[in-house]
């Protein structure tokens, strides 16, 4: 139950956590808006992505071989000192806090405007929240295990959606192909950035439990967010075509909506909720034991019940007053999301690392 | 509101009557209950009409510095 216990997870565990925590909202959040801004080519811009992330995964890596048993949090107080670590590791406190707003803001619109019109949205968040507050009570081994678990029902179902969608598609909605300028696409690649991939800095917390294969689980993590985002882009296009698909919200609940497997088979929506709300609940259950570790960890606690439980009402909160509605979220999403991310995910990851670095040098001279 | 208020706090003075019989340090206690006041100001704030926005303060300062 301690904040700074030891507990392990192995690299698969990793894989697994990586590609949840990339893919759990932006897998079906992200194609409607890549597909409202650049048309047919919208697969291409996770690939896009995809290659200013290796840059960014080589500072993360960096950071993280400096001091390999710390975490962020820990790390900035021991390169940075206490008074400017500390307060580097608090804004990583308030970004995990507020991703797990997030996260938890994307489910309550989700099951609000889709499921459940008539339920107050909190009455959703609150349930997820008390949930991920006992997954993060009782710490990582138990989220990778559920991760273990879980994953591969989501997969399966996603695979399924992926091939019984084929059925529908048209090549001819895919052209007019390559229609995009290359500076159209780095544009537009740049909220992508911002989320899922430059958001998942929120893993590295989890780096010291890794026991092996850091490195190769979050590079395979990174490829396979990568691989199944355009796929599902693709598919998306292809099925419902790109000026239907860039006016929903949530396309790929429309395309399993109207998906009719020998002729019997319809209405399948209930199944990709269920793996919708699999993947949030995991995501969320990782940005809230990242909040909470990150607490323990700044102010020594031992155990994480004292911070785990009033988080569900601060975040609750928080998912409240994020944005007035789904429309909001997008258009801040559309604006800000990169700048802020790059903040969190390159500036101070760089600014650690070559603080390490310059900190083990400097021990090393004298002896040297 | 009052009584979403009350059950909210109800709930927080629970998990403070549980650390404190429980004996669990001072350090955690205070964790507890500061992050308890941050959750009862943010569902104060909402009750009383949206007056902070995270996501509009983050948003000015991006502005602001120009990126």
């Amino acid at each position: 139950m301690s904040g700074t216990l030891k507990e392990h997870i192995s690299g698969w565990q990793f894989f697994l956590i990586t590609v949840n925590y990339s893919l759990g909202t932006a897998f079906f959040i992200r194609p409607g808006s890549m597909i409202a801004s650049t048309k047919q080519d919208g697969w291409m811009i996770p690939l896009l992505a995809s290659v200013f992330m290796l840059a960014v995964l080589w500072i993360w890596l960096g950071m993280a071989k400096v001091y390999p048993n710390l975490s962020i949090v820990q790390l900035a107080v021991e390169v940075a000192g206490k008074p400017i670590g500390g307060f580097i590791a608090l804004l990583y406190i308030w970004y995990f806090i507020q991703t797990s707003s997030w996260v938890t803001r994307n489910l309550g619109d989700f099951m609000k405007t889709i499921l459940m019109p008539n339920t107050p949205i909190t009455a959703f968040h609150i349930m997820f929240l008390a949930i991920a507050c006992y997954a993060a009570i009782k710490g990582v081994e138990t989220i990778a295990r559920t991760s273990e678990i879980l994953t591969p029902f989501v997969i399966f179902v996603m695979l399924t959606i992926y091939v019984c969608a084929l059925k529908e598609w048209d090549w001819g909605k895919l052209e007019p192909m390559f229609q995009s300028s290359f500076n159209k696409l780095m544009k537009d690649t740049g909220p992508v950035i911002g989320f899922p991939y430059l958001e998942t800095v929120t893993i590295m917390m989890l780096a010291p439990h890794v026991k092996s294969r850091l490195k190769t689980a979050l590079l395979l993590g990174m490829t396979v967010t990568t691989l199944l985002l355009s796929g599902i882009v693709l598919i998306t296009v292809g099925v419902l075509g790109a000026s239907r698909s860039s006016h929903q919200v949530y396309p790929l609940y429309t395309i399993v909506k109207e998906l009719q497997i020998a002729e019997f088979i319809e209405n399948l929506e209930s199944t990709i909720v269920i793996s919708w709300t699999i993947w949030i609940f995991l995501k969320l259950c990782i940005a809230y034991y990242c909040a909470v570790i990150g607490i323990c960890q700044l102010f020594k606690l031992k155990n994480r019940t004292g911070a785990a439980i009033p988080l569900i009402f601060l975040i609750a909160g928080i998912a409240i007053t994020l944005n007035d509605n789904v429309i909001g979220n997008i258009a801040w999403d559309k604006r800000y999301i990169f700048q802020y991310s790059c903040f969190y995910g390159i500036v101070l990851p760089l600014l650690l690392w070559m603080l390490g670095k310059f900190k083990k040098r400097k021990r090393k001279g004298p002896a040297a | 509101m009052i009584k979403y208020m009350l059950m909210i706090s109800g709930g927080l003075l629970i998990g403070l009557i549980y650390l404190i019989r429980t004996r669990k340090p001072m350090k955690e206690i205070v964790v507890y209950l500061v992050l308890s006041l941050f959750a009862l100001v943010s569902w104060w704030d909402i009750f009383s009409g949206h007056l902070f926005n995270p996501n509009r303060w983050i948003g000015g300062i991006i502005t602001w510095i120009g990126l």
